[in-house]
């Protein structure tokens, strides 16, 4: 199921541009162009968030302690700014330098492609054995295999949050008692 | 859209701080990255600076005193620099990080002697085996015990290594006071092992304490991504980093070991903390100006900034409680005489804080 989410995403990421860009511009603003190219400025920004948030989320011990919280924030206010910037620069660039916008976004399709969809396999591949721990070990019954998959750590003889654990699970943190 | 709309309300609430019947109190300014106490009597202490200076402080009159000495401390890099440090019948120990040549670094344990305002005869007693390039993960606690020097010896980012007992990586090592090993250390029963070596197996431990109610030793130790823990240090015994990980899992996310948190042959944490904490420094409370703290765990926190106490009987801790939270980064916790309980925190602009009701 991950890999068909996995090729639904890549094929929305490429497709959205295509569609955008082989329709024929009008003069309003708003129109289906336009709308397309937007839609796909906002998956992008949202595709590039998630990886990044997650990944400071994952490594909790040292490193995303080194980023103050002002700057999280700003990051956040940064990634609401930027596809509407985008989105001007491509809606004027497109009908100056078709040709260069064409060329670079194809390769900034692949760079970014190839980063955001390479670091989300890299982290399906670390989460699997996992997950499996989950089957194996921690699922005595529904509830508790379901709290198990959605804990942030997990090993042989229990599971864990990163932040505050869900109230029906509590009674399965019990490995200090 | 979750993790955001948290980020988003956490930071509008980052000034918040826990509230609790306790705080904190500066009775020292002036420090820069302070990282280990030791008392002499109520009001004076030994303390070391990660930047390589051993400072007597008189907490009363405020007068401090930098010793001159000529260890070959690296200058603070990531964990680096000098570490702790202990007072022992006009003694003190002193554990750093040490030049090697080439790069190369270890953790090294000098001893010196306190005549009067004066430290003499500052010498080496122990460096651990082999020198590493890395810089992280030193350990370096000390404690004495029976008039035996226990000291704590990170694993330096080397893993498995640990286990081997032909090196001092990720160990507890126990030394007399001159640096040589006592007979009846493991290698007495264990030919392969150093003769320092005293137990395997950790990665990180950076909190040691005696508990005089059963005279054992305690450590804390840093996991991985989760798995810090809170264990006793036991003659010959395994941890086991990094077959297992307590609980914690690498930081990319993927299992240490077979993600076994515990093996048959490994020695049992007592308490763990999963997510970590960053457990620093401990001490057991035994004086009467907090009776409600008596007998417990009094631990710091570093990625927490919180000071913790665990009520601890019959070799079992529980009831996790929050005293401090929010105030910084905690290195370390000690008490004097008085029962009164003194923090210093890990900044370049730091002091020393004392424990106070509300």
């Amino acid at each position: 199921m991950f890999y068909v989410y996995l090729i639904s995403k890549i094929l929305l990421f490429y497709l959205l541009p295509y569609f955008a860009i082989t329709r024929k511009a009008s003069k309003t603003l708003i129109n289906i162009k336009s709308i397309l190219l937007f839609s796909w400025l906002i998956y992008l920004a949202f595709l590039t968030y998630i990886p990044f948030i997650d990944y400071y989320f994952e490594n909790e011990v040292n490193i995303q302690y080194l980023i103050p919280d002002y700057i999280l924030f700003l990051i956040i206010i940064i990634f609401l700014i930027i596809p509407f910037g985008y989105f001007f620069y491509f809606d004027k660039a497109i009908n100056k330098f078709k040709k260069l916008t064409l060329i670079f976004g194809i390769l900034f399709l692949i760079i970014s492609s190839v980063i955001i969809f390479g670091l989300e396999i890299f982290n399906h591949q670390k989460r699997m054995p996992l997950e499996n721990i989950c089957y194996q070990q921690h699922s005595a019954n529904k509830e508790m295999l379901e709290c198990c998959l959605n804990a942030e750590y997990i090993w042989q003889e229990g599971f864990s949050y990163l932040s505050e654990t869900p109230v029906n699970c509590k009674k399965y943190m019990n490995w200090n008692d | 859209m979750r993790i955001l709309i948290t980020i988003f309300i956490y930071s509008l609430f980052i000034s918040i701080s826990y509230a609790s019947n306790y705080k904190l109190e500066k009775v020292i300014d002036n420090l820069t990255k302070p990282w280990g106490m030791s008392f002499i009597n109520d009001n004076e202490l030994f303390l070391t600076q990660k930047t390589g200076e051993i400072l007597k402080i008189n907490l009363k009159t405020k007068e401090v005193i930098n010793f001159d000495h000529e260890l070959k401390v690296v200058q603070p890099h990531w964990q680096a620099g000098m570490l702790d440090i202990l007072y022992s019948n006009e003694e003190i120990f002193v554990s750093y990080t040490e030049d090697m040549g080439n790069d190369k670094t270890s953790t090294s344990i000098a001893r010196g002697f306190i005549q009067g305002n004066e430290l003499v005869n500052l010498q080496n007693i122990f460096q651990s085996q082999p020198p590493l390039w890395d810089n992280i993960h030193w350990g370096s606690r000390l404690m004495i015990k029976e008039d035996l020097l226990y000291a704590s010896v990170g694993e330096r980012a080397q893993g498995s290594v640990t286990q081997d007992p032909t090196n001092h990586i990720g160990k507890i090592i126990r030394i007399n006071r001159d640096g040589s090993a006592p007979s009846d250390n493991p290698y007495s029963s264990e030919p392969d092992w150093l003769p320092e070596v005293f137990q395997i197996g950790l990665r990180n431990p950076q909190g040691m304490a005696l508990n005089s109610n059963d005279n054992s030793i305690y450590i804390t130790n840093h996991g991985p991504k989760g798995g810090d823990f809170f264990g006793e240090v036991v003659k010959g015994t395994n941890y086991g980093w990094m077959d297992v990980a307590w609980g914690g899992t690498d930081y990319d996310g993927s299992i240490i070991g077979d993600g076994s948190a515990w093996k048959e042959g490994l020695l049992k944490p007592i308490y763990r903390w999963i997510p970590s904490i960053a457990v620093s420094d401990m001490t057991f409370y035994k004086g009467s100006l907090f009776p409600e703290l008596k007998d417990k765990v009094i631990l710091t926190s570093l990625k927490a900034q919180r000071l913790i106490s665990l009520d601890f009987n019959d070799g079992k801790a529980s009831n996790e409680t929050v005293l401090i939270e929010g105030m910084g980064r905690l290195r370390d916790v000690e008490q004097n005489d008085s029962g009164e309980i003194f923090v210093i925190i890990d900044d370049d602009n730091s002091g020393i804080w004392k424990l106070v009701k509300k």
